[in-house]
């Protein structure tokens, strides 16, 4: 299962260091702050989830790894070396499928882009589509396929290639409840045999537990790290593992830091 | 010709001689005079002159070979023909020289139609167009812009009876028809054989008033050279005239047959009644072609069709009636 | 597993939902439908028409009867589809020649914005002269005949299809082609891949008015600057106030756009399946 882009076998997945990342998002006369210099660790190999309310620039912190946008001030450092030179594999919130390609020429753009080998990554997007449940809708345009099968197809576009870094922007918000949880266990369960770093970003406390290995927790704008949790549970994780004392108790504690800034305005 | 500088035999001499000299009597049998003609308006009954003249040999025989080409208004076409697209115009003298007088490189050759066809067109019965003053009050159709708002205003000149005494109402040139057999106006300023025809097609009678019976010294159709072929090739021009007066000839003598042909050949859709009194029409302004002086121009038409317009302001005062036309290739 | 009943169900369901209420009888029936009222209407049109020219008794040079027309057709078949032919010879070539700058050139102006302040104020007057000025001009400068009328069609139909190209071509969202240019893709491969596909359905939606407009261009031009053609046909049947006929040759030349926008329409489908223009809507029953 070695067909297209990683360097090496044993090839974990990059690390990413951000060191006082600041943004300000400067428009004619007005300057936002969108966050304050926030140092991050992102650890290789493993899943580390960003949480946050709305604007807290958690996204930003995403764009900017993604080298969609660049730091006012303060340093992201990729590693190893090998992994500036591919690209990370991103899925936001909306799917941006290409409307007029079926599945399979959908996960296969990257490896076009890229000019790699076609034949292999056809057969690598049929692996992917398997394994991500979506397995007889290979041929299907993206209007005939639910929100979590769109959903599906983008995360198999953005594995396509073994990125060595994959950054999910809040994929699962546009979902309902249901499916979300499906997704998330689904996705739990690729991430197996799909080893890579992986960095989400969530607005549901539970969604970052689940899945992750590390949580940031980040304030409302201008955003900052209030606190950073290790999440130790083995995997692969069951949904039921979300009503143990244990997932509660990180939960909570997430959940505590999240509601101490408006206690202090209120 | 000979080849200077190369030793040839006398024989390979006498053979290239013989192939010289019968290049040179090829060409210039074969020399037939180009001529591109440009017509008034796309196909109408009186154009069958030209079509006898080119399918009955006329143009041949004289030695020319000759393309026509149908216009889009005498305007227009004089237009094409100062720009040396053609050679020849068949059109409305008036409008020649109106055009001569914006300073066109053009040159009257042949005028057949001393007088113009332009008229008052109305329905018997609703209108009495007696003489020029009949005309006030009047709701008028005439087309802006065209030849007949010029024939209006020399008329207006010539009568004293003003614009301001009608009431003109703008009409497009297909509309006119209509608005006159529908009511809308009284009397439409236009061609009177064309118009007339119309109305009769209709089951009406018309009631015409031609300008031209009013003293106004319009001229109707003639041929209009372009200057640089007139330069170049004049000689060509009575030729083609003389082959001309053939076809109208023709065309005069059994008119039914010409309707015909017309219809036949280009498929002019006129109906055949409709054709006959149109080129009865015209036939009542022209020369008759077996008339040795057809084409011919007198001075003093061109002295007073040349002072009626400069009395309008459509010729500069400098220019003299002799810039406008020439007898050097009448027929 | 949970999630292979999402998969299957859910598809099925939200297939449903799109597609809106299920269609009832067969696809005969539909069809019955669809062009059953249209029919109707059109019989019931040309029938008071009919009716109404003979109880008034409507001269024919004003109006004709819908019968006169089809005598008219039938008497001049030959005659209507030489001069149908050369029209539609003429509005194939401009649109063509339309088509194959007007598309390019859109593309030239989104990826470079000095082509586009170049070329926009061009484009503005292209669009704001009226063109019946502009057929007299080609007249004298390019004389009768398929120049003027090809030249002149091509103006007709150049805004449309270049206006609609740069739209289309502008339509994805930012962030779809951010998360495409995060992949690695140039410039060029963006255009290629999302933004021209994308442009489709707008570049269609152009053509299908070009592809009307181009042969009413021609009939424009041949108006005044052509001895050939539905156009010139009119001129001289308008002349001799043969209306039935002058009726009769727009009737023809009506049909044949009809069935050309038609034919435009299927072409579409073929071509863009996957755009929520083709996949219809919830019906009324």
């Amino acid at each position: 299962m070695n067909s297209s882009g990683s360097a090496s076998s044993g090839f974990e997945g990059a690390s990413v260091s951000l060191t006082d990342v600041r943004k300000v998002f400067v428009s004619g006369k007005s300057a936002v702050e969108a966050l304050l210099p926030v140092t991050i660790d992102i650890k290789a190999g493993e899943t580390t989830a960003i949480v946050g309310p709305s604007g807290c620039g958690k996204s930003t912190i995403l764009k900017i790894i993604a080298g969609i946008e660049k730091p006012t001030s303060g340093s992201v450092v990729l590693r190893p070396e090998q992994a500036k030179r591919q690209p990370a594999g991103i899925v936001f919130q909306r799917d941006f499928l290409l409307e007029w390609r079926d599945v399979i020429a959908n996960v296969i753009l990257p490896a076009e882009i890229q000019k790699l080998d076609l034949t292999a990554a056809r057969e690598r997007a049929h692996e992917l589509v398997r394994e991500l449940g979506l397995g007889g809708f290979e041929r299907k345009l993206p209007w005939q396929l639910s929100g979590g099968m769109r959903q599906r197809v983008a995360i198999a576009r953005a594995m396509l290639t073994r990125p060595p870094l994959m950054l999910l922007d809040e994929p699962f918000s546009a979902l309902d409840a249901m499916t979300r949880d499906q997704m998330n266990e689904l996705l739990q369960h690729v991430q197996q045999t799909e080893a890579t770093t992986y960095l989400l970003i969530t607005h549901s406390i539970a969604e970052a537990v689940y899945m992750s290995d590390r949580v940031f927790v980040m304030s409302g704008r201008p955003g900052q790290v209030l606190d950073q949790v290790e999440v130790d549970f083995p995997r692969p994780r069951s949904l039921a593992i979300r009503e143990t004392p244990e997932f509660s108790t990180i939960a909570r504690r997430i959940r505590l830091q999240l509601e101490r800034p408006r206690a202090q305005a209120a | 010709m000979m080849l200077p500088g190369l030793a040839i035999s006398s024989a390979r001499r006498m053979v290239a001689a013989t192939v010289a000299l019968a290049l040179c009597m090829g060409s210039s049998a074969q020399a037939a005079d180009k001529v591109r003609l440009i017509l008034d308006w796309a196909w109408l009954p009186y154009h069958a002159a030209f079509l006898y003249a080119r399918d009955r040999g006329y143009f041949t025989e004289a030695g020319l070979d000759v393309t026509i080409e149908q216009g889009r208004g005498s305007a227009t076409s004089a237009l094409m023909l100062a720009h040396g697209d053609f050679d020849l115009g068949h059109i409305n003298i008036t409008n020649a020289a109106q055009a001569i007088g914006k300073g066109l490189p053009l040159k009257t050759v042949a005028v057949y139609q001393h007088k113009t066809a332009a008229a008052f067109i109305g329905i018997k019965g609703k209108v009495k167009l007696t003489d020029a003053q009949s005309l006030k009050g009047l709701r008028v159709g005439s087309t802006p812009g065209g030849s007949d708002q010029f024939s209006l205003q020399v008329f207006s000149a010539v009568t004293k009876v003003e614009p301001s005494d009608m009431k003109i109402v703008s009409l497009n040139a297909d509309a006119k028809n209509t608005a006159l057999l529908t009511g809308t106006v009284d009397v439409i300023s236009g061609d009177a054989p064309a118009f007339e025809a119309q109305v009769k097609a209709a089951g009406m009678e018309p009631e015409v008033l031609s300008i031209g019976d009013l003293g106004v010294p319009l001229i109707g159709f003639g041929f209009v050279a372009n200057k640089a072929f007139l330069d170049k090739n004049g000689a060509a021009i009575p030729k083609f005239l003389r082959a001309a007066r053939h076809g109208f000839a023709d065309m005069a003598a059994d008119p039914k047959a010409a309707c015909e042909y017309m219809r036949v050949k280009v498929d002019a859709l006129t109906p055949e009644q409709s054709c006959l009194i149109y080129l009865a029409g015209m036939a009542r302004l022209s020369t008759p072609p077996t008339d040795p002086s057809w084409g011919h121009q007198t001075d003093e038409e061109w002295t007073k069709l040349v002072g009626a317009l400069r009395a309008i302001g459509q010729i500069p005062d400098g220019m003299e009636p002799s810039a406008f036309y020439t007898h050097e290739f009448e027929p | 597993m949970t999630v292979e009943t999402e998969t299957a169900g859910d598809a099925r369901e939200n297939h449903a939902q799109k597609k809106g209420a299920p269609e009832s009888g067969a696809s005969l029936g539909s069809i019955g439908t669809s062009l059953g009222w249209p029919m109707l209407s059109a019989i019931l049109g040309i029938g008071l028409w009919e009716f109404l020219v003979r109880y008034f008794h409507v001269p024919i040079y004003l109006l004709p009867a819908p019968s006169a027309i089809v005598l008219e057709i039938q008497q001049h078949w030959s005659l209507l589809m030489r001069e149908l032919a050369v029209t539609v010879g003429a509005a194939a070539l401009g649109f063509a020649i339309s088509f194959l700058i007007g598309i390019p050139l859109g593309c030239a102006i989104v990826l470079s914005s000095v082509v586009e302040r170049m070329v926009h104020p061009w484009l503005i007057v292209i669009a704001a002269v009226p063109k019946v000025v502009i057929a007299p001009l080609f007249l004298v400068w390019f004389g009768f005949g398929l120049k003027s009328e090809v030249l002149f069609i091509v103006t007709f139909t150049f805004f449309t299809l270049i206006v609609n190209t740069i739209v289309g071509l502008k339509s994805p969202e930012p962030e779809l082609l951010q998360t495409v240019q995060a992949m690695g893709a140039t410039r060029l491969q963006i255009l290629r891949k999302v933004s021209f596909p994308s442009a489709l359905p707008n570049i269609f939606a152009g053509a299908k008015i070009a592809l009307t407009f181009a042969p009413v261009g021609a009939v424009v031009a041949e108006f005044v600057a052509s001895n050939s053609g539905i156009g010139h046909l009119l001129v001289i049947a308008v002349g001799s106030m043969q209306t039935a006929l002058a009726f009769a040759a727009v009737t023809i030349f009506s049909l044949f756009g009809i069935l050309l926008w038609y034919g435009a329409e299927q072409l579409e489908k073929l071509v863009l399946p996957w755009h929520a223009s083709q996949r219809g809507n919830v019906q009324q029953k």
